[in-house]
């Protein structure tokens, strides 16, 4: 099985700090890997190198076997664009309706707006906020904005999903309601990366990586 | 293009998106740009007026030149004016500055024929003058010399033979605004007696006969110097043509222009970096957006894209502005306060309708300067933003 994700001794200092110590880990395609360890291991900087959104300081990331350290810009856009990456912070675009936030991966692919809200309105949906495609990210409570960052991440179908603590903070029933999209999505053949404290996402990996 | 047209409409909402933001840029630009757009409205207008003026005027006008100065001329000359082949009229004039009033208010003295007096301005109250020592005014100097027509002014030269008692009779309105700022219309024997200088004319209209103007000016710049046997000798004929006239308003009008541009790029030097200061505004959030962007697949030129657009908007909405602003100081407000930089005498606030014509080139020029600075501003904290690790700005 080929290998979408991979890391050879990865490492990522800040000034002093180490945040990513020498990480060795290989995903092959269709995985699905859970990252467990204690906080301040490395876990989400381990995702960051894996979804092109930070470059190790030594050692090797590989996307697909291309090096994603040395890589071009616009290369690691293009592998950020084939990603679905889920942020523990939740992080949106303050006072855009969720549909906007949701769909904008879908932006410079010409997808034209009135799609663009179809798409937004069946994903809110899939992830339980219905009808709530005009509220603004800073009407929703933190289990809400979890999962419209779990909608987002799915809005440009992505081979790949890197998910940091999908279910931290959530109430039970929320958190089951993303580990069910998690697992569709690995159920379609396609790959899921998470960092998780969570037994029940640590249940449905095929493989599980510690890290510290 | 769907691509293009999809990523420019963000852009467009990143303008409503950050109401604080748009407006102190826009804000910023309108404080720099409607000045410059209004100065050159009116330069512009002045512009025009000063040629409607000198193509309203004579063929050829004659002075006099002593030391290869400006000196008055005899009114003898008028006979050896009259005399060229091509000559159909010649009038004396007199032009002169004085003080007038408590305030020693500058006014020009045109000393004229009744019947020359220019039908650009008709008067509005009172009647033209007749004898001696009748005065027709301008209606901004009426206003600030607080005069109306009968009013009667005490002496305010010094004439060798004594002061007289000057009457305001008429008080006139003018085409060109800005003569009613401080002209004053009198005969030519008022005049004279004003600046206390008998028999003298500081120039001579000439109109000439169709397609005999250049042959005419050749021919006063060979006449003889004008000698009336007064004591200084005799005076050498200066002739300026209408051309070369229209040739000297640029100069002078543009040594103002040039005055006011002077302080304006000053001003200018000041206000690029408070735009560029408002147009980074919010530069955490902006680095944040960006990075959530390239988080999520957008390139570095993309991102980018969107900030040209937004400041694309920014800048038409602060070109738009600033021009409608202009055309509402100069038509509303009568150009309180621009005015006195180009009319020099004329107050703050004038009472007369001060000319102006926005022209397209100031206009457009405010649209690039403005789409040049919120470029600099936005692109350049934009292009930062886009160029860091995605994960550290969302740390």
């Amino acid at each position: 099985m080929t290998r979408i994700f991979e890391a050879r001794d990865a490492c990522r200092r800040f000034r002093d700090v180490c945040a990513l110590d020498r990480a060795t880990l290989a995903v092959p395609r269709g995985a699905f890997v859970a990252i467990t360890g204690p906080s301040g291991c490395g876990k989400t900087t381990l995702l960051a190198l894996l979804g092109a959104l930070d470059r190790p300081t030594s050692g090797t990331v590989l996307f697909d076997g291309h090096d994603l350290g040395g890589a071009s810009e616009p290369y690691r856009s293009r592998v950020r664009r084939r990603l679905g990456i889920v942020f523990q912070s939740s992080p949106m675009i303050e006072g855009l309706p969720l549909w906007e936030n949701v769909t904008y991966p879908l932006v410079p692919r010409g997808v034209a707006t009135r799609e663009r809200r179809r798409i937004a309105a069946a994903l809110l949906e899939r992830v339980g906020i219905r009808g709530r495609d005009g509220a603004r990210p800073e009407e929703l409570s933190g289990g809400e904005r979890q999962r419209v960052g779990v909608a987002r991440a799915l809005a440009a179908d992505p081979e790949a999903i890197l998910a940091d603590e999908p279910t931290s903070d959530l109430d039970r029933e929320t958190a089951a309601a993303v580990v069910k999209l998690l697992r569709e999505f690995h159920a379609a053949g396609r790959t899921v990366v998470a960092a998780t404290h969570d037994p029940a996402i640590e249940a449905l990996a095929t493989e599980t990586f510690r890290l510290g | 293009m769907r691509r293009f047209a999809a990523i420019a409409r963000t852009g467009l909402v990143a303008v409503l998106l950050h109401p604080l933001r748009s407006g102190a840029t826009v804000l910023c630009l309108v404080a720099v740009l409607v000045p410059y757009v209004a100065a050159t409205g009116v330069a512009s207008g002045l512009a025009d007026e000063a040629r409607a003026s000198i193509r309203s005027g004579a063929d050829l006008y004659v002075s006099g030149s002593r030391f290869g100065r400006p000196a008055p001329l005899p009114l003898t000359a008028i006979e050896a004016v009259r005399s060229v082949p091509g000559v159909r009229d010649v009038f004396p004039r007199i032009v002169g500055e004085i003080g007038i009033g408590s305030g020693r208010w500058p006014a020009v003295v045109v000393g004229i024929a009744r019947d020359r007096v220019p039908a650009s301005t008709p008067c509005v109250e009172g009647r033209l003058f007749e004898g001696e020592g009748e005065l027709v005014m301008g209606a901004e100097l009426a206003r600030k010399l607080e005069v109306r027509v009968g009013s009667r002014l005490p002496p305010f030269y010094r004439n060798r033979s004594g002061e007289r008692v000057s009457t305001v009779v008429g008080i006139f309105r003018s085409d060109l605004p800005m003569w009613e700022a401080n002209l004053l219309f009198c005969s030519l024997e008022t005049a004279s007696t004003i600046f206390d200088q008998e028999g003298l004319a500081t120039s001579l209209l000439v109109t000439c006969e169709p397609g005999y103007t250049q042959a005419v000016e050749t021919a006063l710049r060979r006449l003889k110097p004008f000698d009336d046997g007064g004591p200084h000798g005799p005076v050498a004929p200066a002739v300026t043509s209408r051309e070369d006239v229209q040739a000297l308003l640029p100069r002078s009008l543009g040594h103002l222009e040039g005055i006011f541009q002077l302080h304006f790029v000053l001003a200018f030097a000041v206000g690029i970096p408070l735009l560029m200061g408002t147009a980074g505004l919010g530069l955490s959030g902006r680095r944040r957006e960006a990075a959530l962007l390239k988080a999520t697949g957008w390139m570095t030129d993309e991102v980018l894209l969107q900030g040209m657009v937004e400041s694309l908007v920014l800048a038409v909405l602060g070109a738009g502005t600033s021009v409608l602003l202009a055309y509402g100081w100069l038509d509303l407000l009568d150009a309180k306060g621009v005015a006195g930089i180009f009319l020099p005498g004329a107050d703050p606030a004038p009472a007369f309708r001060v000319p102006f014509r926005l022209a397209p080139v100031p206009a457009l020029l405010g649209f690039a300067v403005s789409l040049a600075i919120v470029s600099v501003g936005t692109l350049y904290s934009t292009w930062r933003a886009a160029t860091a690790a995605p994960a550290l700005a969302l740390r």
